[in-house]
């Protein structure tokens, strides 16, 4: 696929980007110095067609290169992709000329009393071959049309997959063999899953996670942080907090292991000011220079 | 590339496993969406997707409907997102695009007998999101001439997609206003005021995009049944001859300068 090798240059592992949220629109835009590198907005936000949106996008691509976040798209969802999503979503796209698009690994697209309707969540799949082979279709049907390669992300689970045919890391490794499509790997979302099924051997399993997939598949890592939970409940994916410690400690091994990936800050609900923001901006790239100063060394 | 046109899997995919997969998706959706039990998801599991559709949904309301929701409250807007789910279901995949219905449920709720108004104010401003989202054609000024050249029985003008005309018992424009510049200061009373000095009337409104933002002002019954009309594409010698009270020269002068129109259609 010729149009996919033509965005890899485009990105590397030194930028550190920040997920664009409502709130922060205007402090975006104002801001003449950028201690980020690029802006992820939700493909959602940016669907309609008139008013100040548009405008606010174009605006927006002019100061910061962006990548582009869906939410909705369902990749594993096996009724397919509707349609006019898929167009709406392609002509964000081509509007932006975005360094990354994104979406999620999981299903969106059901039916309920034989009425199709989409779920409005990221739901899981079971990894099993079926599974494997419906998210493939729709991977191949969404970078054909988009004439370009999409990174998959993983998802955080409320189901326990401990028993499926497949384990996750290796459903997506196997999903971006077969497609060439990348992955983004959300390590918060890695650590929720640990803690709620895997708990007492939380960072073990996130390392081992980590270590399944194809390096140089990675090619974007999200952090996050989530509210604590009451013991014996499961962990919520509200990425409402600052990046725990324990995603930064497998930050630092995530480096090492993907070292062409590009790293986000995800900060989605009770979300913070946009300096605040940025200083877990600047910590992240902190993080990476060490790193990358160590290896010279 | 063009998007694909059909809503199957590019490859079509026919195995026995897949459409397990299928039924075993849709089982879960159900249960979120009906509280059953079809697809063997643990409660506590279902519980957290069931609670995560609540609130998503009463978020999209409040971005949707926010002056609304500063006139009956957080809750009031939780609650009514749970109604709204049963009856519109989301279907896009773009949370903007669901709620077009919330007018309904609000009639059907216990708010409607103290405060029936609230409904169509909630249709104005579901209009109003629905203009400042959609796209507008810059009025082909080259037609203009045609108002002079050909017969009116010919002729008629489109409006800009983003425009809608709505009629109501309620003074709703004024109310709508009042509290959305106020961000939330005025309580409901204030409303019934506005409502107290304007009775026994038919109210209506214009809704449009001008400058890349919705705006909704108040029209008079005559001005609305000319819309009207013009929506739905009667020609522009049937509107004058129906509505003489119009100063056509006037209202298409206020009409371009408010981005009202797409450009105006003959059959040459």
């Amino acid at each position: 696929m010729s149009a996919v090798s033509q965005h890899h240059e485009r990105v590397d592992s030194t930028r550190v980007g920040v997920g664009l949220r409502h709130v922060h629109y205007a402090e975006a835009l104002a801001q003449t110095s950028h201690s980020v590198d690029f802006l992820e907005i939700h493909a959602e936000n940016f669907f309609a067609k008139g008013g100040v949106i548009p405008t606010f996008l174009n605006a927006l691509s002019e100061q910061y290169p962006l990548s582009i976040h869906g939410t909705a798209m369902g990749l594993g969802s096996a009724k397919g992709i509707d349609p006019a999503y898929l167009t709406r979503f392609c002509d964000l796209v081509n509007r932006v000329n975005p360094i990354l698009v994104s979406d999620h690994a999981c299903f969106t697209w059901g039916h309920s009393d034989d009425q199709p309707l989409h779920a409005g969540d990221l739901l899981p799949l079971t990894y099993d071959q079926a599974s494997l082979d419906i998210l493939i279709n729709n991977i191949d049907r969404v970078q054909q049309a988009l004439g370009r390669q999409i990174l998959i992300e993983n998802i955080v689970s409320y189901v326990d997959h401990r028993s499926d045919p497949m384990q996750e890391a290796e459903f997506l490794a196997n999903a971006a063999r077969l497609t060439g499509c990348g992955l983004l790997v959300d390590l918060n979302n890695v650590l929720v899953n640990g803690q709620n099924f895997y708990p007492g051997n939380t960072s073990q399993y996130a390392l081992n996670w980590l270590k399944t997939l194809p390096a140089k598949a990675v090619r974007e890592i999200h952090l996050a942080g989530s509210s604590a939970v009451a013991p014996g409940e499961l962990i919520i994916d509200d990425h409402s907090k600052p990046v725990s410690h324990a995603c930064w400690a497998l930050f630092q091994q995530a480096i090492h292991l993907f070292p062409g990936a590009a790293t986000l800050i995800e900060w989605d609900n009770d979300l913070p000011t946009w300096a605040r923001l940025q200083e877990e901006a600047d910590t992240a790239r902190f993080i990476l220079s060490q790193t990358l100063i160590e290896e010279m060394l | 590339m063009s998007a694909p046109s059909q809503n199957t899997p590019h490859h079509t995919l026919h195995t026995v496993e897949h459409r397990l997969a299928n039924q075993r998706q849709s089982a879960l959706v159900t249960d979120i969406f009906t509280k059953s039990s079809l697809s063997g998801v643990p409660e506590r599991a279902l519980s957290i997707y069931q609670q995560n559709l609540q609130m998503t949904a009463a978020r999209s309301l409040s971005i949707s409907y926010p002056v609304l929701q500063q006139m009956v409250g957080e809750q009031a807007i939780f609650i009514l997102a749970q109604r709204l789910l049963a009856w519109e279901k989301p279907v896009t995949g773009d949370w903007a695009d669901w709620g077009s219905q919330l007018g309904q449920v609000i009639e059907n709720s216990e708010l409607a007998i103290e405060h029936p108004y609230l409904a169509d104010i909630a249709r104005l401003e579901w209009a109003l999101h629905l203009s400042g989202r959609r796209a507008l054609t810059t009025f082909d000024r080259t037609r203009l001439p045609l108002l002079t050249e050909v017969d009116p029985e010919h002729l008629t003008i489109k409006l800009q997609p983003s425009l809608a005309v709505l009629e109501s018992p309620f003074p709703v424009q004024p109310m709508w206003q009042l509290h959305r510049d106020s961000h939330g200061q005025h309580d409901l009373s204030e409303g019934l005021e506005i409502i107290m000095q304007h009775r026994e009337h038919t109210h209506y409104a214009v809704v449009y995009q001008h400058q890349n933002k919705p705006k909704a002002d108040p029209i008079d019954a005559q001005q609305y049944s000319w819309l009207l009309g013009v929506q739905q594409g009667m020609h522009l010698a049937a509107l004058l001859d129906t509505y003489p009270g119009i100063d056509f020269a006037r209202w298409l002068s206020q009409a371009i300068e408010h981005q009202w129109i797409e450009t105006i259609l003959s059959p040459r």
